[in-house]
């Protein structure tokens, strides 16, 4: 694999207007620009593009966070299709990943749109999985207080709703 | 008169005790609607919410989240608020769903409900260990979840036919069916699949001692599109068991027939003559198979891939040459045990078949460093596993020849007593291959073996 430091470098723009400088092979992880760059054929270019590449959704602070995590894993074997079907785990964040996820909640949404915005799969699964993990092992009332959740059920629909899903509890 | 007026009170007593029964049985339409009624209560939108979760993830990506939820925490999550709720109970979330965690004790008011909320959406389902898991289970799932594909049943011992009646019935698009160790299944269970479920591509039916010949011909013959089939340990079946749907076997890919200690050279012939495509074939314990089914395979098995003959002690070099001269395409030989192979069939291997990844030489007693350095010579660059353990006659020179294959990642020696302690310090100082060495006591090797092969197995 070639040097990420020689490789040459992708201007991007965050929705603030900074623009960001990120080596081609790191910012491959990101399907929407992968095939951007490609469809408008600036791979050709041994140059670096001289307009950069609009990110409209993404602001300069969390752009800089996900090519950060970018950054450090360019290099992970592509996932298959086939680890999709896997089962459910979201026990298998690697430790590196469990301190940059050491974020607000805040912070892990804006992670998470970013993911799905700019199609980055292995960021998507893992942040999502950060959630879920925030989810499993809760009862309703304590999953309403970690996310600051309203309950606006009836007290009807609430006991109506409770039996409906009462047999998957022992 | 007098009769006529009596018989037509009794019909019209019949017709209305009928309508009468009629009338406990709803519609589908108007059951499947009830049901959703009861599924998703109907509920209006809310209208504030402050939760920064709510306000930031659309849909698209709460289900993603959701996808990494079990069962039982999708369940509660249904129940946090109306938002949640309808995301929970979306399609998507019930696809996929696997109550191994539920072993034993999955209650039958517990597949009632999944079942129910399910309906349409599920296409795969594993009950895996699920020992407890009645037909009428099934009969819930298989009317209710009528877009089954992929359903496994592995070792739930108490399904019986009459669970596959039902498959047969409803489940046409049935894919993959594990069946393996449902020990209470017979041919009858085969001809309502058979029937019902032409699309079958996957089918284990291992350790089903039940099923007999006609059952595995039933298959073979109305699901065209089969291509694993895996039958080990299934003493029901006879040699002859391919033998008149030879012409029916042309999908077949991968047959696993570990075990079936009554199939002999009749067999393998029949296989060689009817499944072209077959790429992987374990016959390991067959042990009455001999030169013969290997001269049959080299002649019409080109397409093989895999092949596993552990524990065939009768297979020799008379065997081997054809083999490895018509079976080219071969990566991964596995013959412990046959002891009757000598340099001969190594040194056919290493000339003939380019694509050599696996070997297992193990108990192979009379293979020596010639043939091995051969065999590293020719097969540098693909060469990934060799276990040579119990090989009496290796020495160092085999591992120095050993140490130009660049890929390779084991190497088993196990009571190679021929090879020294300071050959494989120095082998293992100059690559990462790791080197499986010491004197073990053949029972724990075997069981090494075993495991893993089980492992594999299970992986499969």
């Amino acid at each position: 694999m070639t040097d990420a430091k020689n490789e040459r470098q992708i201007k991007i723009s965050s929705s603030d207007n900074e623009i960001i400088l990120v080596p081609r092979n790191v910012i491959r992880l990101s399907t929407t620009i992968n095939t951007l760059l490609q469809d408008l054929g600036l791979d050709d270019d041994e140059a670096t593009n001289a307009e950069p590449i609009p990110v409209q959704n993404v602001a300069a602070p969390i752009l800089r966070k996900v090519i950060s995590w970018c950054q450090y894993h360019y290099q992970d074997p592509v996932p298959t299709d086939d680890s999709d079907s896997r089962e459910k785990r979201t026990d298998d964040i690697s430790s590196w990943d469990t301190e940059f996820l050491k974020v607000d909640q805040g912070t892990l949404f804006e992670l998470i749109l970013a993911a799905n915005y700019l199609d980055i799969k292995g960021l998507l699964d893992v942040t999502c999985k950060a959630v879920a993990n925030m989810i499993k092992g809760k009862s309703p009332e304590e999953i309403r207080r970690t996310f600051n959740i309203k309950n606006d059920f009836t007290p009807e629909e609430e006991e109506q709703i409770r039996k409906e899903n009462a047999w998957c509890e022992d | 008169m007098e009769t006529d007026r009596r018989h037509l009170a009794t019909t019209q007593q019949r017709r209305a005790k009928r309508l009468a029964q009629q009338a406990h049985k709803t519609h589908p339409v108007i059951q499947a609607k009830q049901n959703q009624m009861y599924l998703i209560t109907t509920l209006s939108q809310m209208q504030v919410d402050n939760s920064l979760i709510n306000r930031k993830l659309p849909k698209e990506v709460f289900l993603k989240v959701f996808s990494f939820l079990d069962i039982k925490a999708l369940c509660r999550s249904a129940q946090v608020c109306r938002h949640w709720n309808s995301m929970a109970l979306d399609g998507a979330n019930w696809q996929r769903v696997d109550l191994f965690t539920f072993q034993r004790d999955v209650k039958t008011s517990v597949i009632e409900n999944l079942a129910r909320r399910c309906g349409g959406f599920l296409k795969e389902l594993s009950l895996k260990g699920c020992e407890n898991v009645h037909d009428s289970a099934l009969r819930t799932f298989t009317s209710r979840c009528s877009n089954l594909e992929h359903l496994s049943l592995y070792r739930c011992k108490r399904v019986t036919d009459a669970s596959c009646e039902n498959l047969g019935r409803y489940c046409h698009k049935l894919k993959y069916l594990n069946l393996e160790n449902c020990s209470a299944i017979t041919d009858r269970a085969m001809r309502y699949i058979g029937d019902g479920c032409p699309n079958l591509t996957y089918l284990n039916i291992s350790w089903c001692d039940a099923v007999q010949d006609r059952g595995a011909q039933l298959i073979i013959q109305n699901c065209k599109f089969l291509e694993t089939l895996i039958i080990r340990g299934c003493e029901g079946l006879t040699e002859t068991v391919f033998g008149p749907v030879e012409e029916h076997m042309m999908s077949l890919k991968k047959l696993n027939m570990l075990q079936c200690f009554q199939m002999s050279d009749v067999t393998v012939q029949n296989i060689a003559n009817g499944a072209k495509s077959l790429e992987y074939l374990c016959m390991s314990n067959c042990n009455q198979i001999t030169d013969r089914s290997l001269i049959a395979l080299g002649q019409n098995s080109h397409e093989l891939k895999v092949l596993e003959l552990s524990g065939c002690t009768l297979l020799g070099d008379n065997g081997f040459l054809p083999l490895s001269k018509g079976c080219k395409k071969l990566e991964r030989l596995d013959i412990e045990d046959c002891s009757l192979v000598s340099d001969h069939t190594i040194h056919a291997l290493a000339n003939q078949c380019v694509a050599l990844q696996e070997l297992s030489f193990s108990h192979c007693e009379l293979i020596t460093d010639e043939s091995i350095h051969n065999l590293a010579t020719k097969h540098r660059e693909s060469l990934k596993v060799l276990e040579l353990d119990n090989c009496p006659q290796l020495t160092d020179s085999t591992l120095s020849h050993l140490r130009q294959c660049k890929s390779l990642k084991r190497i088993d020696l196990y009571d190679c007593q021929n090879v020294s302690k300071d050959a494989i310090l120095r082998f293992q100082t100059c690559g990462f291959t790791k080197i499986q060495d010491g004197i073990h006591r053949r029972g724990e090797n075997v069981m090494r073996k075993h495991l893993a092969r089980y492992l594999d197995s299970r992986n499969a």
